[in-house]
C-alpha cells in the first residue's frame, strides 16, 4: 500500500506520544489507517469494528483528561521519549522482514508496533499521571490497529476489554490523584 | 510402565470453574460462616485441581489442559496459595470482599496456567493482573499505588499480546519470531513483577490485602508460559535482574518487609530456572514456585506487630536445607549446563539476599511449622526424584 498514513502515524507516535492534546490526532491517524486497510482486504468488518472502538474509547478519555491539570514534559522526558521512540522505530524496521505477514503489509505492522512501543515508553518516562494515561491510550490505539489488521478476534476482544479498564481507572483513580485527594 | 490417562472430561472444567463458583457462594453466605466456607471451598478446589493433575485431565475442544511433564504440578499451586491464605486470614466482616476477590484471582491464575495457547494465556494472565490493579485502584486511599500497578500491568500486557500474536502468525519466522518472543518475555515479566517492575509490585503490595497474593498468582502462569517459550536468554536475564534487585532491597529493608522481598527473590530464581530449562531446570522451577505458593500467603503475616501463624523473616529459608534450597541447587545444576557464566552472579545474589535473622531465631506458629515440614518433605522428594 502506497499510503503515507503509516509513516505519519509512526512520526506522530514517536514525537507526540504522552501528550493529551496529541491523542485525538494519533487516534485519527489510526482510524484512517484502519479504514484504508479495510478497503484492501476481503473481510472489512474487523478493521471497521476496530476503528469504531478507537473512536469510542478515545473520545471520552480526551474529554476526561482535558479536565485534569497536566504538567508539560520536562526536557529529560522529551529527550527520553523521542530518542527512545526513534531507537524503537529503527529496531522495529530491522526486526520486521519484508513481505506480507498474514494480511498486514509491512508499513502497517511497523506503524502498529511503533505506536505500542512509543506509548508504553511514554507511560514509563512521563511523571505526570495525565501524560502516563495519554501514553497508555496511544499504545492501546496501536494494539487496536494490530488487532484490526492482523490479529484474531480474541486480540480485538482483549483490546476492547483493556480499553474499558483504562476508562474505568482513569475516571476513578486519576481524578482522585489529580484533584489532590491522594498523594501524587 | 506408564499409567494410561483416565478419560474424565468433566474434571478439568469443574476444577477451573470451581473458584469462580466459590466467589458466588462466598458472596451469598452469612458473615459468620464466611471464613469456614472460604476454607472449605478452597480445599475442595485444591482437591479437584490435584485430581485433574493426577489424571492428566483435558477440557475437550478448548486449549485448557494440564501442562506437560513436571510443569503440570504448577496447576494446583494458585489454589494451594489460596487455601493457605484462607487458613491464615483474619476474615473480619469488612474484609469479605477481599476474600471473594482472592478466590477469583486464584481461579484466573489456574485458568491462565492451564491454557496451552500462549496468546490466550497472555490475555488470561493480563486479566488476572488487571483485576488486582483495578481492585487496588478503586480502593479508597490507594489510588496512587493502584494507578502505578495498573500502568505496569497494562504496559506488560500491551507488550505481551502483540508478542504472542507475532509468534502465532503462521508465516512468522526468523527476526519476527525473535521480536515476538522478546516482547512476550518482557511483557509477561513486567506483568509478573520481574525485572525493573519488581519494586513497584512489591511496594503496591503494602496497600491492600489481595495485593499480597498478586505476585504469587501472576508469577505461576507467567513462568509456566515462559518456561516453554523460545527466548531462554531473555528469561534468564529477567530472573537475574529480579534476583539482584530483591537481594539489594532485602539488605536495607526493615525486618517486617523481608518476608515479602524473599518471595520476590524466589520468583526471580524461578525465572532463572525456567530460562535454563532441561530436567533440572524444570524441577527447580516447580520447587521454587511451590515454595512461593507455600510461603507467599504467610509472608504478609510477618512483622513485629503481627502475631499470626508465621512470624519473622523468610529470608533465612533460602539457606536452610528446605525446598527453596533444593530449588536453588537444581537451578545451579541447570545453569552449569546452559550458561556457566551466570552461576557466580546467581550464587552471590542468593548469598547477598539471605541475611541472618535479626534478633535471634525465627519463631514459627502452628501453620509455619506445618509449612516447614512440607518444605522438608519436598527436599526429600527432590533428592530422590528431582535430578532425573
Amino acid at each position: 500500500m502506497g499510503s503515507p498514513l503509516p509513516g505519519l502515524l509512526i512520526a506522530a507516535s514517536v514525537v507526540l506520544s504522552g501528550l493529551r492534546w496529541a491523542l485525538p490526532w494519533q487516534a485519527g491517524l489510526v482510524v484512517l489507517t484502519l479504514l484504508a486497510a479495510a478497503l484492501d482486504v476481503e473481510a472489512p468488518v474487523r478493521p471497521c469494528l476496530a476503528a469504531l472502538f478507537v473512536v469510542a474509547g478515545t473520545a471520552p478519555l480526551v474529554w476526561g483528561l482535558a479536565r485534569l491539570e497536566d504538567r508539560p514534559p520536562v526536557p529529560t522526558e522529551r529527550i527520553s521519549g523521542v530518542g527512545g521512540g526513534l531507537m524503537l522505530t529503527i529496531l522495529a524496521v530491522l526486526a520486521v522482514p519484508r513481505g506480507l505477514i498474514d494480511a498486514v503489509t509491512r508499513p502497517d505492522l511497523i506503524a502498529a508496533l511503533v505506536a505500542i512501543l512509543s506509548g508504553v515508553l511514554a507511560a514509563a518516562v512521563r511523571r505526570s499521571v495525565v501524560g502516563q494515561c495519554a501514553g497508555l491510550a496511544a499504545a492501546l490505539n496501536g494494539l487496536m490497529l494490530l488487532a484490526g489488521l492482523a490479529g484474531r478476534d480474541a486480540v480485538l476482544a482483549g483490546a476492547v476489554a483493556l480499553q474499558a479498564a483504562l476508562l474505568v481507572v482513569a475516571f476513578v483513580c486519576l481524578r482522585r490523584i489529580a484533584w489532590g485527594r491522594e498523594p501524587t | 510402565m506408564s499409567i494410561p490417562p483416565v478419560s474424565l472430561p468433566v474434571l478439568m472444567p469443574l476444577a477451573l470453574c470451581w473458584p469462580f463458583l466459590s466467589m458466588g457462594v462466598l458472596a451469598a453466605c452469612s458473615p459468620a460462616s464466611a471464613r469456614a466456607a472460604g476454607v472449605g471451598l478452597s480445599a475442595v478446589g485444591l482437591g479437584l485441581a490435584a485430581l485433574a493433575v493426577a489424571l492428566r485431565s483435558v477440557w475437550p475442544g478448548t486449549p485448557f489442559a494440564v501442562p506437560p511433564g513436571a510443569l503440570g504440578l504448577l496447576l494446583p499451586l494458585p489454589l494451594l496459595a489460596l487455601f493457605l491464605a484462607c487458613l491464615s486470614a483474619d476474615m473480619a466482616p469488612g474484609r469479605r470482599g477481599t476474600g471473594v476477590l482472592m478466590h477469583g484471582l486464584a481461579g484466573g491464575a489456574a485458568v491462565a496456567t492451564a491454557c496451552a495457547d500462549p496468546l490466550s494465556g497472555a490475555v488470561a494472565v493480563g486479566g488476572v493482573a488487571m483485576l488486582v490493579a483495578l481492585a487496588t485502584a478503586v480502593t479508597r486511599g490507594a489510588a496512587r499505588a493502584g494507578w502505578d500497578l495498573f500502568r505496569l500491568s497494562l504496559s506488560g500486557i500491551l507488550l505481551a499480546v502483540p508478542g504472542a500474536a507475532l509468534l502465532a502468525a503462521s508465516d512468522a519466522a526468523g527476526r519476527l519470531e525473535g521480536l515476538g518472543g522478546l516482547l512476550l518475555t518482557v511483557g509477561l515479566g513486567t506483568v509478573a513483577g520481574l525485572g525493573p517492575a519488581a519494586p513497584v509490585v512489591l511496594a503496591a503490595g503494602d496497600a491492600v490485602a489481595p495485593m499480597a497474593l498478586a505476585p504469587v498468582m501472576t508469577a505461576i502462569p507467567v513462568l509456566r508460559h515462559l518456561a516453554q517459550g523460545q527466548d531462554r536468554i531473555g528469561v534468564m536475564a529477567l530472573g537475574l535482574v529480579t534476583l539482584w534487585l530483591m537481594a539489594l532491597s532485602i539488605r536495607v529493608a526493615p525486618p517486617e518487609r523481608r518476608g515479602r522481598l524473599s518471595v520476590g527473590l524466589m520468583i526471580g530464581l524461578a525465572a532463572v530456572a525456567a530460562g535454563a530449562g532441561g530436567g533440572a531446570g524444570l524441577a527447580g522451577l516447580v520447587a521454587l514456585l511451590l515454595s512461593v505458593a507455600l510461603m507467599g500467603p504467610l509472608a504478609r503475616q510477618a512483622g513485629p506487630d503481627r502475631h499470626g501463624p508465621w512470624d519473622g523473616s523468610l529470608a533465612p529459608l533460602i539457606h536452610s536445607p528446605f525446598l527453596p534450597f533444593g530449588g536453588v541447587v537444581l537451578t545451579l545444576v541447570a545453569l552449569c549446563d546452559v550458561a556457566p557464566m551466570l552461576v557466580l552472579p546467581m550464587a552471590v545474589g542468593v548469598v547477598v539476599g539471605s541475611p541472618l535473622p535479626v534478633g535471634g531465631a525465627v519463631r514459627t506458629g502452628w501453620l509455619g511449622r506445618g509449612v516447614t515440614a512440607m518444605l522438608l518433605g519436598g527436599l526429600v522428594v527432590l533428592v530422590l526424584r528431582g535430578w532425573r
